[in-house]
């Protein structure tokens, strides 16, 4: 017995005891242990009291996928009733049926290996943006530079599932009883019931990211998740294993610029335009705003196909009468943007 | 006081996902079987939004749902016992009709804190959780049916325990007291 010394007794051990799990020497071990000490003993008759007091619930709860049985029950509901509500309520109405197309952002970092990821048996990897991928359910998945998904050729009966490392957008075909899964790593996952969404990876990142653009997302890991709805950002930090919801005004818009080439700036506050700008320009530019007393400007502009930093701020400037200084710091060109005045 | 139930698909949505799972849990323990249970709840909520313009409620909306969960399975047991395989739900149902929705409802109210714990957990861990304590189902057989390693199960079940104690605490004292008193 005096080999399990080095073993600290903990509660996930204690519950294995209570719950009949351990090898029959090391349960005579735990037991022992829990004998040989009143405080040991009170640590394992609270564990004992709960299981018990738990175990008296009536009824007793069951298994069961609250998703797919909402699936099941709306697919007997006359559509005419699915867009028309009892009461016309037109913004539940818009909320619904844009549910039909899911935009989603995320960022991970490598292929997590949850469940089974090992037997996908198709490993897609491009070095350049743009292969774009036909899965058997007829979903289309786009894979950007340095980016890997492995997939069944057939997926499951009741799921569709993938993994991801990289960058990728999908557009989902509606499966209303298999919802698709996207697998992260640490057990991170993104579920959706509806049709298209996008994921994203920044390699050696802490931070996991899921935009929603329309319709509802469900992203989380074992111990917590978070549901997502339209204009909402949900973030895991891995560093200190939290999530947490965004919501501003430039949520999602650099997110998305990758798909589109665009940005659509529409009445966001000035300082939320530059982070913006900072991150799609991260490589070689930097904005800095000198005034901040005007940090809260609404914003109405776009940052258009293949149109520069310079020119946007230009645009910004001559509007709202900023005067650009340009300068440079390393390899990085500065404008900063000063009051007329 | 009586309510109608006026209610759009975002609000049917909620209330179907907020009830669904004790509603299966309550159909589970007269059908004792899961995915009859399942079945009979859904079909439930389907009339329940078909009907939703005339369904007034004398009570709470839950109280509502728990006895047409209750109907339904009575309905469902009187289709068996044309069936061989009613024999043995016989004696049970007697005891269960001679019952009433308020006798159930009252253990179930009772019940309502330990319910919302295990809600509270993570829908993995939960999973895990009912499946060992409620299923009987050892961690290897958790581990095979989730993918999951069994380290992960012993791990989960680790937590879930502990968030148990910690917010049933107050109850698990009281609980104390009462076995005292007994003697």
């Amino acid at each position: 017995m005096s080999n399990f010394n080095h073993i600290e007794i903990t509660d996930e051990i204690l519950i294995a005891f209570i719950a009949n799990e351990l090898e029959v020497d090391f349960a005579a071990y735990v037991e022992a242990w829990i004998k040989k000490d009143r405080v040991n003993e009170d640590r394992y008759n609270d564990l004992v009291k709960t299981w018990e007091f738990v175990g008296t619930i009536q009824p007793s709860p069951v298994v069961v996928n609250v998703d797919t049985a909402w699936q099941a029950v709306l697919s007997k509901i006359s559509p005419e009733e699915k867009i028309i509500p009892l009461k016309r309520n037109w913004r539940k109405t818009i909320l619904w049926s844009s549910a039909a197309s899911i935009l989603i952002l995320i960022g991970i970092f490598s292929i997590l290996k949850f469940t089974g990821v090992e037997n996908l048996n198709v490993n897609r990897f491009a070095a350049e943006t743009g292969l774009r991928d036909e899965l058997s359910d007829g979903s289309v998945i786009q894979l950007n530079a340095n980016s890997s998904l492995a997939y069944l050729s057939e997926f499951e009966e009741d799921e569709r599932k993938v993994a991801l490392k990289g960058e990728a957008f999908f557009e989902i075909t509606k499966d209303e009883k298999r919802p698709f899964i996207v697998d992260l790593q640490d057990e991170l996952y993104v579920k959706v019931l509806g049709t298209s969404f996008n994921v994203k990876s920044i390699d050696g990142d802490s931070i996991t990211e899921v935009y929603v653009k329309t319709g509802k997302v469900e992203f989380g890991n074992l111990e917590n998740k978070l549901l997502l709805v339209p204009g909402e950002k949900g973030i895991f930090n891995r560093t200190t294993n939290q999530f947490y919801k965004e919501t501003k005004a430039s949520t999602g818009l650099s997110e998305l610029y990758w798909i589109s080439g665009e940005v659509k700036f529409d009445g966001v506050p000035l300082n939320e335009v530059i982070d913006v700008l900072n991150t799609l320009f991260e490589k070689d530019s930097k904005v800095v705003l000198a005034c901040p007393d005007r940090q809260n400007l609404r914003i109405v502009s776009s940052l258009k196909k293949d149109q520069s930093i310079e020119e946007i701020l230009k645009v910004i400037a001559e509007i709202h009468g900023f005067i650009i200084e340009k300068s440079s710091v390393g390899s990085k060109q500065v404008f900063t943007l000063e009051c007329d005045g | 006081m009586s309510t109608q139930l006026n209610i759009n698909l975002a609000d049917f949505e909620s209330l179907f996902k907020e009830h669904y799972s004790e509603l299966c849990a309550y159909a589970n323990k007269f059908l004792n079987d899961l995915s009859a249970a399942e079945e009979t709840v859904q079909a439930l909520f389907v009339k329940v939004w078909e009907n939703r313009e005339s369904i007034v409620f004398t009570k709470s909306q839950r109280v509502y749902l728990y006895s047409a969960t209750r109907n339904a399975c009575f309905n469902q047991l009187r289709h068996l016992k044309i069936r061989e395989a009613y024999k043995e739900y016989n004696q049970e149902e007697m005891e269960y009709e001679r019952s009433t929705v308020e006798d159930d409802y009252q253990a179930i109210e009772l019940s309502d804190k330990i319910r919302k714990s295990i809600d509270a957990l993570p829908e993995g861990r939960r999973k895990i959780f009912i499946l060992s304590r409620f299923e009987g189902m050892k961690y290897k057989e958790i581990a095979d049916e989730l993918k999951i390693s069994i380290k992960t199960v012993e791990h989960q079940m680790g937590s879930a325990i502990k968030h148990l104690k910690n917010d049933l605490a107050e109850y698990l004292t009281i609980l104390i007291i009462l076995f005292l008193s007994k003697f």
